[in-house]
């Protein structure tokens, strides 16, 4: 298998006239569980949708393992597990007959596992779908998505409209998966504390590029708010690498990715000032980001 | 083992997990020749990713905190001193600058910290902590 | 997964994704029980019969193969969008299956059902196999009438009156019926063609609406116009029955490769 599971190169794509993606590179190695975040819009639904062979991008490549996703067959989608952002299971099934339909397209169908999720996630199987709440007709997806024991797991939103046990149960799920071998998990969210618990590499996507890649431990280590306080004279202009910079009263808030951790000294010497660190959460982060 | 963890916290997860195994290793809540859940079992029972429990070990491993027996598991080291003195100081210099500024700011004495670190020191290492000088 | 298992595993969800699939080839096959045996003057009634659902195998075709044509559509009601949905691509292309073989089997059930209805239609000619042609001696006189004994296999004058001729044709219902399949799968060939030609996801063209609403409703009327001109053709195609219908199935084969090639490059976006 390669090292990176995903690997979208230089991809530019348009929804009608509005421009989403531009000039995208992101990679995902195999093994990790990847958090896409990005505000409504920023083109996560897209990015996947282009992932899961839906569409094409109209510049560069993208492969999922190893294939290009337009071109896959059902002998390659057998590793490509797909969960849709919208809620779109046929809706006049009933769902015991939609799992028996899903599992003979794929020879590797877990049956063992499926039951196990039915029954964790307490979906009755002998409703039709149309007739589930939002939150179980969004499990049913991700058991049709986790069954085939796929290599590459895409899913658009996964967490929405479930409460918050079955969320937990579902992260619990994804856990497990991974725990299994050399699987990976890519999912978008909005919701930060669930990317925070199970995720170890994180992208944030703004204005259609991607702004952070990494593991999330080193992003919690790199972007700080550093408070710089006491300049001789008038607080200095944003430097480059802050992703905000706010002066107030003298004093100058900055959230700065540091290249090493003595880069607040550094600049505060500089500065001929002081300087306090502050440790900021996922959200802080994101939302610093994002808002840039 | 129960350990608390906090992921929206700003400190990363695996620091978190990382100080309190070491706070227990300290107190000798775990004993050395102790065997440490596996990573697969530890994950899965504070519901993390296990790359993060891996990297924590990895860390303790290398601080000799820990050692890997091949095919059996993870141990609490028996002689935690293998680092040479000068490097475990060094370690340790960070914390205490930061703990000695926090103490001059708040109007502390040198001798009120020390005997706040000796309290400490008896509180996390009982039997240990009358051999310090 | 072989092609033809994944091909029937395919299919059968297909047919019991959405059973409301099936009440259209019911409702068109109606038409089989209120077919004519007596003509007046020319053939052409035909046509007001059968000339206005010539455009329903294009709902049909939008609705089985593409039903993402009427997703973003404004006056569909929640139970219209949950038909659609049933047989919604993006569910179904994400899972292990070819896009061809899901198109494959998805023109396979517009056929199925085209063809249902055509079967009924001749079956029940066969209760009623028979058609009379009343001619009166006015316009075309003497010359009509062995027009249409040339071309309409098996027919007979059975009584001359006074004022024109009365023709038999034994089985002349059947034969009006085959032909009248034969257009209906040209039709429905013709509509599956035009499907993918003016389709594109995200469907956001009015233009594809308006040409898609114009073949409703231009062909009804166009057939009630100008089926005194077309009674002709018919005729001809009474005459030559079998090339029509070998037409008929060329035309099929050919529209559904054509259609399921051009609707698996199609984006789901």
């Amino acid at each position: 298998m390669n090292e990176n599971a995903i690997t979208i190169r230089d991809v530019t794509r348009s929804y009608g006239k509005t421009p989403v993606l531009d000039r995208l590179d992101l990679t995902v190695k195999a093994g990790s569980i990847y958090g896409f975040l990005g505000r409504n819009g920023s083109g996560k639904t897209t990015t996947i949708k282009l992932l899961a062979g839906l569409g094409r991008p109209e510049t560069g490549e993208i492969s999922v393992l190893g294939r290009d996703p337009w071109a896959f067959t059902a002998e390659d989608r057998q590793g490509v597990g797909y969960l849709s952002e919208k809620q779109n299971l046929p809706p006049l099934m009933k769902v015991k007959s939609l799992l028996d339909f899903c599992s003979r397209l794929y020879p590797q169908w877990d049956r063992e596992l499926c039951e196990g999720l039915i029954a964790r996630f307490q979906v009755p199987v002998n409703k039709r779908v149309s007739a589930l709440s939002m939150g179980n007709q969004r499990l049913v997806g991700v058991i049709l998505a986790l069954a085939p024991r796929p290599a590459v797991v895409l899913l658009d939103e996964p967490a929405a409209n479930l409460d918050p046990v079955a969320r937990r149960e579902f992260l619990d799920e994804i856990l497990d998966l991974i725990r299994d071998g050399d699987r990976t998990v890519f999912f978008s969210t909005h919701i930060l504390s669930d990317v925070e618990r199970v995720a170890d590499e994180v992208g944030i996507l703004a204005q259609g590029k991607l702004r952070v890649s990494e593991s999330l431990d080193s992003l919690k280590e790199t972007v700080k708010r550093v408070r710089f306080f006491g300049f001789p004279g008038n607080a200095p202009e944003r430097p480059p690498q802050a992703f905000g910079w706010r002066v107030r009263d003298g004093e100058a808030l900055g959230t700065l990715k540091l290249a090493h951790p003595g880069e607040p000294a550094a600049l505060a010497a500089n500065w001929k000032c002081q300087y306090e660190i502050i440790d900021l959460s996922l959200e802080d982060i994101f939302v610093d980001i994002a808002r840039n | 083992m129960f350990i608390a963890l906090h992921p929206s916290s700003g400190v990363p997860l695996y620091l978190q997990l990382l100080n309190q195994l070491k706070e227990r290793i300290a107190s000798g809540q775990v004993k050395p020749g102790e065997q440490l859940p596996s990573v697969r079992e530890l994950s899965a029972d504070l519901k993390i990713n296990p790359l993060t429990v891996a990297k924590v070990y990895q860390i303790l491993e290398r601080e000799g905190l820990v050692e890997t027996r091949r095919g059996m598991g993870t141990f609490v080291a028996q002689k935690v001193d293998t680092l040479p003195v000068a490097a475990r100081r060094q370690a340790l210099d960070p914390v205490v600058r930061q703990l000695v500024a926090e103490a001059i700011h708040l109007r502390l004495s040198e001798a009120e910290v020390v005997e706040l670190i000796a309290r400490h020191f008896q509180q996390l290492n009982p039997r240990n902590s009358s051999n310090e000088p | 997964m072989k092609t033809p298992s994944q091909f029937w595993t395919l299919f059968r969800f297909h047919v019991f994704a959405s059973p409301w699939i099936w009440v259209m080839p019911l409702a068109l096959s109606i038409q089989g029980f209120v077919g004519l045996n007596r003509y007046y003057g020319d053939l052409s009634m035909v046509f007001l019969l059968f000339g206005q659902q010539m455009w329903v195998p294009l709902v049909i075709a939008a609705w089985i193969l593409l039903p993402e044509f009427f997703m973003s559509s404004m006056w569909m009601t929640a139970q219209t969008q949950q038909q659609a949905q049933a047989f919604g691509g993006e569910f179904l292309l994400t899972r292990a299956v070819d896009r061809e073989n899901v198109f494959r089997c998805r023109g396979a059930l517009y056929w199925t059902i085209i063809c249902v209805t055509v079967a009924v239609w001749v079956i029940a000619a066969a209760f009623k196999p028979d058609i009379t042609l009343q001619l009166n001696s006015q316009g075309g006189g003497a010359a009509k009438v062995s027009y249409y004994l040339d071309h309409i296999p098996g027919s007979f004058v059975e009584k001359t009156t006074d004022g024109g001729t009365t023709i038999k044709a034994p089985t002349g219902n059947i034969q009006i019926r085959v032909l009248m399949s034969v257009l209906m799968v040209v039709m429905s060939g013709v509509w599956l063609v035009f499907l993918p030609l003016i389709s594109r996801l995200p469907q956001r063209k009015w233009i594809h609406w308006s040409i898609f609403i114009l073949g409703i409703v231009a062909l009804p009327l166009l057939s009630l116009r100008v089926r005194a001109s077309l009674e002709p053709l018919l005729v001809f195609g009474l005459a030559h029955l079998p090339a029509m219908v070998v037409l008929a199935i060329g035309i099929l084969l050919a529209a559904e490769r054509f259609a399921e090639t051009r609707l698996a490059k199609l984006e789901f976006m």
